[in-house]
């Protein structure tokens, strides 16, 4: 089992992400799904990154 | 020790179901999240292509993209310590769940910090999202005290 403190910090985050669903998503909760990885499959800013560089280095090796 | 997230919260937070309660939060900092990588990708559409016809070189290039391409690693990075913290929360890791969250607060300021260098603008809802997290040990760091 942990330590008093630790339950305390762990039931401090529960109620904290708790709050996030009321105060952000609006209580919506079941429109949200909750896999990270079904909400945010990738970074689309990243494969933007790999694009504009694959030009760009296309571009100078000319 | 580790020890199950259901039996930690028994003395903290009478709920149902915590790991439940713990993955809808941690989907809402993801949809925040999200959003900021949708910001962050019109940017860079945006400054690409501008930055690739004043370019005289490849070094030159990603010198000039170097503040967006900053803010995209400390997305990754956000991203990353969300799922680890996801992954805590699917192991019933309640005292790993702690400096896993520790990260996700530490990766955020990092983002808000590199966004605000690359001069993109947060979506509020995410500087919102961070700010209700509660104090949160050190990344890394799994002493709560």
């Amino acid at each position: 089992m942990p330590d008093s403190a630790t339950i305390k910090a762990i039931a401090a985050l529960i109620a904290a992400l708790v709050n996030l669903v009321s105060d952000i998503a609006g209580g919506k909760k079941e429109d949200v799904p909750k896999r990270i990885s079904a909400i945010w499959m990738q970074n689309r800013s990243e494969i933007l990154r790999a694009d504009a560089e694959a030009k760009a280095r296309n571009r100078f090796k000319a | 020790m580790r020890a199950a997230l259901a039996v930690a919260l028994l003395a903290g937070c009478a709920t149902a179901a915590p790991a439940d309660k713990a993955r809808e939060g941690l989907a809402v900092l993801a949809v925040a999240g999200q959003r900021a990588d949708l910001a962050l990708a019109h940017e860079y559409q945006r400054r690409a292509p501008a930055a690739l016809d004043a370019a005289n070189s490849f070094a030159d290039y990603t010198d000039k993209m170097a503040a967006l391409n900053a803010a995209v690693d400390a997305l990754r990075v956000f991203r990353m310590a969300l799922m680890a913290a996801e992954a805590s929360v699917d192991a019933s890791d309640a005292e790993g769940l702690l400096p896993a969250m520790g990260c996700v607060a530490e990766a955020a300021r990092r983002m808000a910090s590199a966004f605000d260098a690359a001069r993109v603008s947060l979506p509020a809802s995410f500087a919102k999202a961070i700010a209700g997290l509660p104090p949160l040990p050190a990344c890394g760091v799994s002493d709560a005290r």
